[in-house]
């Protein structure tokens, strides 16, 4: 068993190896424990696992992308991938909750990316942008996510062997996993991973 | 003139092996020899196998030559599949949180609509786990009612949504219809008190006895309760016995001398009185001729799931006794064949008779009901002569196998024959034949 994490921009679609299955994380708490045991499902029976994580969750002194799983045992590998960063940069999260921050210094930072500033004038603007633009990001959320790991999920499919199945888990990553099953239309689709 | 066509709802049908099969295989056959087209509605195999798993696919065999089945789907599962993603559509597999708002939002208004379409159990005010059922089944009368004109619906029960069926299918195509109760519906069986029912269901059955065209039941004192509850429907109330088959009857064993067999077929379920009996067979056994033995054969309980509990009280071989397993219909006369004394295990009073001591009867050699007393089927024995009625206790079973055991003993063919005779009225195209005339007489265009 190997543990790997990686920005999504820097996932080298090349190194997947058969057989492997493709969970998308989700981004809720049950997501990213139904993503947890697909993970620890998988490795046990074998299989390699891309995880693309978005989790939300913040963890102190720590890359939110590097979510340990424990209690991993079997050969799998697990590459967890996150795609949090690059989903802030989107335009609708900018609009929403301001740039992020120009210091981010990438996966080895333990600084809040997101931190408000301390002004007044500028919370209040903050939170009048947030009730404007929040709810249609939310509504939007899970397409755009997609429209964020489709690059990624269509070198997949040009330069890796087919996954063994696709894992979505929760409601923002159905339509990744949607996209994603008519793209691979053989492969098997659920909320969660479980040996044939 | 045209051949008289009845829809006949019939949620058991096979490749069930429900106990109410045979009444329904019989009922088909019956209009189908009178000369009627007979277009069975029932439910799929899928429900039977994968759902309840009760099915026996020799009983296919016995669906008379010239009846139509028409299978409508029914699953107790409700809801939506949401986990297969390729069954999402565009919508909602790009924008999965606006499809539920969407959703959410028009869900009353939907209920209402799905209450209009009789899709939900609130469009049949009454308690059923077949509602479902109704609507579909409607429909599907409705197309075979365009396609070749129906003459009468008759709907048996339970289920009692079949019931419920056959008076809407009736009201919207102005056919008559009548229904055959299998088991009282607002009636418990075993006290033959009132059922506990709810207001909504017992109004559903006054309606539809009162707008039936005739209402029948499986022995008189159903009949009778049902004539007391509905005072000015009681003419409506017609009894058709279950009767038995003649292919069950077969050539009858001879007593040789050697050690003899009791034996008893059918679904066993844990309402029959086992524990006495086998008590009693324990105590019995000794008085009988050596290697005597005791067997059984049936379906262990309804439903697949049931069989195990039931396995696990039977006793061992050592004890005399030896379960045989399921026997197909087709081989059903030759296990009776092979036996000197038949037993029938029953619950219940009055309103019990069920089918097997029918058969049990018609066999000709000597007959252990095991049923309280004054219960149905301890009453179709009355003129049985060699009928030996006992109630569920050790003692009064003991007495009845000893009995048995010594009128077998003295058997002769003729007796066999003589008992036969006796009992051939209740032979099933005897018995069915009331059927047939009942819903004759209620059918306007065949009425005299």
């Amino acid at each position: 068993m190997s543990e790997s994490f990686t920005p999504l921009d820097e996932l080298m679609p090349e190194s997947i190896t058969s057989p492997w299955v493709l969970i998308f994380g989700g981004i809720s708490r049950d997501g990213n424990r139904r993503a947890r045991r697909s993970a620890r499902e998988a490795v046990r029976e074998g299989v390699n696992v891309l995880w693309l994580d978005g989790f939300e969750e913040r963890y102190p002194g720590q890359n939110p992308v590097r979510v340990p799983i424990d209690d991993l045992e079997g050969t799998g590998s697990v590459t967890v991938a996150g795609y949090r960063f690059q989903e802030r940069s989107t335009l609708l999260n900018r609009l929403s909750y301001g740039p992020p921050k120009e210091n981010y210094s990438g996966p080895e930072s333990d600084q809040d990316p997101f931190d408000a500033t301390n002004s007044r004038l500028y919370q209040a603007f903050r939170s009048f942008r947030t009730r404007l633009f929040r709810k249609i990001g939310q509504a939007f959320r899970g397409y755009l996510i997609w429209r964020l790991l489709r690059p990624t999920i269509l070198r997949l499919h040009e330069s890796s062997p087919h996954p063994v199945a696709i894992v979505y888990c929760d409601d923002h990553t159905i339509p990744s996993g949607w996209h994603a099953a008519r793209i691979w239309e053989e492969v098997p689709t659920g909320m969660e991973f479980r040996a044939s | 003139m045209r051949r008289p066509h009845l829809l006949y709802i019939a949620f058991f049908y096979p490749p069930s092996r429900a106990s109410g099969v045979y009444r329904a295989l019989a009922t088909s056959q019956a209009f189908s020899d009178a000369g009627w087209k007979v277009t069975v509605v029932t439910t799929t195999q899928r429900f039977f196998e994968e759902e309840i798993g009760s099915t026996d696919d020799s009983l296919l065999d016995f669906v008379p030559d010239g009846v139509d089945v028409v299978r409508v789907p029914f699953s107790f599962a409700s809801g939506e599949v949401e986990s297969d993603l390729t069954d999402m559509g565009w919508w909602r597999g790009n924008f999965p949180l606006l499809f539920r708002y969407g959703r959410d939002k028009t869900r009353s208004a939907r209920s209402y609509l799905e209450v209009l379409r009789g899709k939900s159990p609130l469009s049949f005010p009454m308690t059923d786990r077949y509602l479902s059922w109704i609507e579909p089944v409607v429909k599907a009368g409705r197309r075979v009612h365009a396609e070749h004109r129906i003459d009468h619906v008759l709907a048996t029960g339970n289920p009692y949504s079949s019931f419920e069926a056959a008076r809407a299918l009736g009201a919207l195509t102005g056919v008559p219809f009548s229904i055959d109760y299998r088991d009282p519906w607002s009636f418990d069986l075993r006290t033959g008190g009132p059922a506990k029912l709810d207001q909504p269901t017992l109004s559903a059955e006054a309606r539809i006895i009162d707008e039936a065209a005739a209402v029948i039941h499986v022995n008189q004192p159903i009949a009778d309760a049902y004539k007391r509850q509905y005072p000015t429907d009681s003419e409506k109330q017609n009894v058709v016995l279950n009767g038995y088959d003649i292919a069950s009857i077969g050539p009858a064993k001879r007593y040789d001398g050697g050690p003899l067999n009791f034996g008893m077929l059918g679904t066993v379920t844990d309402l029959w009185p086992l524990g006495p009996l086998f008590e009693a067979w324990s105590r019995a056994r000794q008085s009988l001729p050596p290697d005597s033995r005791l067997r059984m054969a049936g379906h262990l309980g309804y439903f697949a799931w049931s069989e195990e509990g039931i396995l696990n009280t039977l006793p061992d071989e050592s004890a005399g006794f030896v379960y045989e397993g399921p026997v197909e219909k087709s081989d059903v006369a030759a296990f009776y064949g092979s036996l000197d004394v038949v037993v029938v295990p029953l619950f219940g009073g009055p309103m019990v008779t069920s089918g097997k001591i029918f058969e049990s009867a018609g066999l000709g050699i000597p007959v252990i009901c095991i049923q309280e007393e004054g219960g149905g089927a301890r009453q179709v024995l009355q003129d049985h002569p060699l009928g030996f009625g006992a109630e569920a206790k050790p003692d009064q079973i003991v007495e009845a196998i000893l009995g048995a055991a010594k009128a077998a003993q003295a058997l002769q063919p003729e007796d066999i024959e003589r008992i036969r005779q006796l009992m051939s009225r209740f032979e099933r195209t005897s018995t069915m034949r009331a059927m047939v005339e009942i819903v004759t007489e209620a059918t306007p265009r065949l009425a005299p």
